[in-house]
Formats: C-alpha cells, sequence, structure tokens
C-alpha cells in the first residue's frame, strides 16, 4: 500500500464541511456534491486528525482501538488515508497552496 | 407555493428578522430597492407557467412598495389569490387596496411581534395597537403570525387581539430560525423543548377561545414531549415538521431557498424556468446536508429516514457543520509494512 508519493504529506480540502451525528460523522464534499458517512475508526481518526493529532499519535491511538500490533495498525491506517484520497477527502498538500 | 420579492425596504428592526442577511445582498449587488411593473409582471408569468395560483408578496416590508396597490390590483386581474407578508403598520394607501379586496382573494399574514423599538415597551404598544387597527380594518383577510425568538414570549394579547378585531381565528406560529451567515436572534434547539411546552400549554388556551394554531416550517415533533403531541392533536393543532425549498424569488431574479439560506444554495430565475425545476435545482444543492438534521439523533431517527420530518430548520443544521482543515504527514513507509 502506498500513498501519492511515499511519505508525502496530505490534508483535507477546503471545501470539505463536516459535522458528528449519532454513531457516524458525515463531511459533505461542497464541490462534488456529495456527503460521505464515516463510522467506527474511521471517524475516530477523522476526528483526531481534526483535533491536530499527528500520524504518529493517531497510529498510536488507533493500534489502541483495534487492540492490534502497530504494524497492522500501520496498514490500515495508510489504507484509509488512500482511500480516502480515492474519494477526495484528502489531496496531496504541495507547498505555497491553499487548500482549494 | 413561491415567494416574490417586491420591496428591499423595512422600517423596523426586529431582532430575529430572517432578512437582514438578504437585504444587504441586495445593496451590495445594487439591485433596485422595488420590483418594477415590468419585473412584476414576469413574476406573474412564472406563476402562471408552474400552475401557482397564489401570488405571494414579501420584502422587506411589501406594502412600502410605492406602486403597492397597483401591483397588487394586476395580480389579481391576472386572476391570482393574493398573499401579503407584512408587519402590519402600513401606509393608509397599502391598507386600503387590500381591504377593497374580496375576503376569499386576499390573505395577510400580520407578523404581531414586529417592531422597530425592541427595547421600548412603550412605542411596542403604540406599535400592537396600529396593528391590531391594522386587523379590524383588513377583518378575514388577516392572519395573524408571531415569531418566537425568547423563551419568555407570551401570546396571550394575540388572543384578545384575535377577539376584538375579527380578523382569522386562527395563529400562524414561527420559530426564529438562525440566518446561515447572519447574525439575527434565534432559539437555539436545545431551548426547543422549552418553548414546545408552553406552546402546547398556549394550544388548550387558544382552542377554549375558538382560536387554532399553525406551524410554520422548521418545527420538530421530537422538541414536544409525547402528551403534548397528544395535546396538539386533540385541540387540532396544523402541526407541521417540514422544511423545504420555498423559493424566495428576489428583485433582480436569484431565486433563494429561503431567506434564512441566504449565501448558500441558490439559483437564477430564467426566462422559461418553472417552479419545479427551480425547486429541483435548489434541493439538489443541499441534498448532502439534508442527511443530517438539527440534532445529532436525526441520523438514527426513523421519522427523519421516513420524510415525516424534516430534521428541523436546514439553516440551523448547517451551522452544525465545521470547516477544519487538518494535514496529515505519513513517514515514508516502513521496511516493516
Amino acid at each position: 500500500m502506498t500513498l501519492t508519493r511515499q511519505g508525502a504529506a496530505v490534508r483535507s480540502p477546503a471545501h470539505l464541511r463536516w459535522l458528528q451525528d449519532a454513531g457516524q460523522l458525515l463531511v459533505v464534499d461542497e464541490k462534488a456534491r456529495r456527503a460521505h458517512v464515516l463510522r467506527g475508526h474511521e471517524a475516530a481518526l477523522w476526528t483526531w486528525f481534526t483535533l491536530g493529532y499527528s500520524y504518529d499519535k493517531a497510529l498510536h491511538l488507533l493500534a489502541a482501538a483495534l487492540k492490534c500490533p502497530p504494524a497492522q495498525a500501520e496498514a490500515a491506517l495508510r489504507e484509509l488515508l488512500h482511500s480516502w484520497q480515492t474519494l477526495g477527502l484528502l489531496e496531496e498538500a504541495r507547498d505555497g497552496e491553499s487548500g482549494d | 407555493m413561491a415567494n416574490l420579492v417586491i420591496s428591499g425596504v423595512c422600517a423596523l428592526r426586529c431582532p430575529y428578522c430572517f432578512a437582514e442577511e438578504h437585504l444587504a445582498a441586495l445593496k451590495a449587488r445594487a439591485v433596485p430597492l422595488f420590483i418594477s411593473p415590468e419585473i412584476f409582471e414576469q413574476r406573474l408569468d412564472f406563476l402562471q407557467r408552474s400552475g401557482i395560483p397564489e401570488a405571494r408578496l414579501i420584502g422587506g416590508e411589501p406594502t412600502l412598495h410605492p406602486q403597492f396597490a397597483q401591483l397588487v390590483a394586476r395580480a389579481v386581474a391576472r386572476g391570482f389569490k393574493v398573499m401579503v407578508f407584512s408587519h402590519g403598520l402600513m401606509p393608509e394607501r397599502a391598507l386600503a387596496a387590500l381591504e377593497a379586496l374580496p375576503l376569499q382573494q386576499c390573505t395577510v399574514l400580520v407578523n404581531m411581534n414586529a417592531t422597530r423599538y425592541p427595547a421600548d415597551t412603550a412605542r411596542r404598544d403604540k406599535e400592537h395597537a396600529r396593528r391590531a387597527e391594522t386587523l379590524r380594518r383588513l377583518g378575514g383577510r388577516a392572519l395573524p403570525g408571531f415569531t418566537i425568538y425568547t423563551p419568555d414570549f407570551d401570546l396571550d394579547p394575540l388572543l384578545a387581539a384575535i377577539n376584538s378585531t375579527g380578523c382569522q381565528q386562527m395563529i400562524r406560529l414561527g420559530v426564529a430560525q438562525a440566518i446561515f451567515a447572519g447574525h439575527n436572534q434565534y432559539i437555539h434547539p436545545k431551548q426547543y423543548p422549552y418553548i414546545a411546552h408552553k406552546i402546547a400549554r398556549f394550544a388548550v388556551k387558544a382552542a377554549q377561545a375558538g382560536v387554532t394554531i399553525s406551524f410554520d416550517c422548521g418545527f420538530v415533533p421530537c422538541m414536544f414531549s409525547d402528551a403534548d403531541l397528544a395535546v396538539l392533536r386533540r385541540v387540532k393543532a396544523d402541526a407541521q415538521w417540514h422544511c423545504s425549498p420555498i423559493l424566495d424569488i428576489d428583485i433582480d431574479g436569484r431565486v433563494v431557498h429561503c431567506f434564512p439560506l441566504t449565501g448558500t444554495a441558490q439559483t437564477t430565475l430564467e426566462s422559461t424556468a418553472d417552479a419545479a425545476s427551480l425547486r429541483a435545482a435548489l434541493a439538489e444543492q443541499s441534498a448532502p446536508y439534508r442527511m443530517a438534521g438539527i440534532y445529532r439523533d436525526c441520523a438514527t431517527c426513523a421519522l427523519k429516514a421516513s420524510g415525516a420530518c424534516a430534521g428541523g430548520c436546514l439553516a440551523m443544521t448547517l451551522r452544525r457543520f465545521q470547516q477544519t482543515p487538518f494535514q496529515v504527514t505519513p513517514p515514508a513507509e516502513r521496511s516493516t509494512v
């Protein structure tokens, strides 16, 4: 599993809005006019990142939540970040760009 | 249903005003303050091709349009019923024009707690007296309305006004919603259960006086206890739980979902458009947000899932959304992965 560029920073585009609902997190892509529902550890990770947690801290929490070894959690995390990129919930962060 | 903005002017200063942002946007776009007779004629064409039998006139304060009487006469001449949303402190010429219309062709929704002086009781009392005179002259054409924007509201004076003026025996209740991008005074959904109980208690008193209550958009059933809902059913209150594009059509042809959503969903009135196509365009724009409601539990609510409840006012729901950009920097893949 690889991201667009190995080790490249990714970020949430500025046209995303999100809210926490009972049992799920709703992310709306204002540009594509699409809603994405995140549940379980996906929703938790989104929340942690919006709180400014680092990759390593989120990984540590994810391993604890999934009750699995760090390597397994990291594979899951990278896969999730990749799927978020595919869905447009993340984009590659390029230096000097504002985010949208 | 579609509302036609005919005036961008209002002399009052209601703390909960939904149109404030909207009127500011009109000013910023340098839109004329009043609709011209020619454009109004085009709006009537729009209603006609949309199969809408009623011309609903809004503002600002619609009765402040210098040619209000002519516009109303034109709508009536073309076979439309006229509904006017007014603060009730209208110029004499406008009042006379409405007073002269047949009962079945005219309804004036009079906002009973509109005010120019939110902090001055004596002046508000004078406004109330003048508004009561408007109700008396309009008689059955007048439908009193009240916007709840603070939990300590008092609806009792409305019963006295209704009983002494001969207006419709009904009160249209609205709950003040937050303008998406504005700063008006509104009822927070956390306060809904408190105001709901007061409404239910008042509904009983109103029913005893022969007055029914009906709800404007944005109410939700879960704000009422089961006992209060039973009361509303017993007194035959017209309780609805909807929020859908009304269509507020601006002087310059811009169409918004409704005033509280100014700055979000909008489209433009083209010469061949009808209400259904405009409504569909606005619904499509707001569809992703409709998955949510004003409460977190709306996501798991069976009434919302079934469409029986819209989940409250969309403008209020939009305020729940956050925009929190974040960045994640994963390290280069470790060899163990």
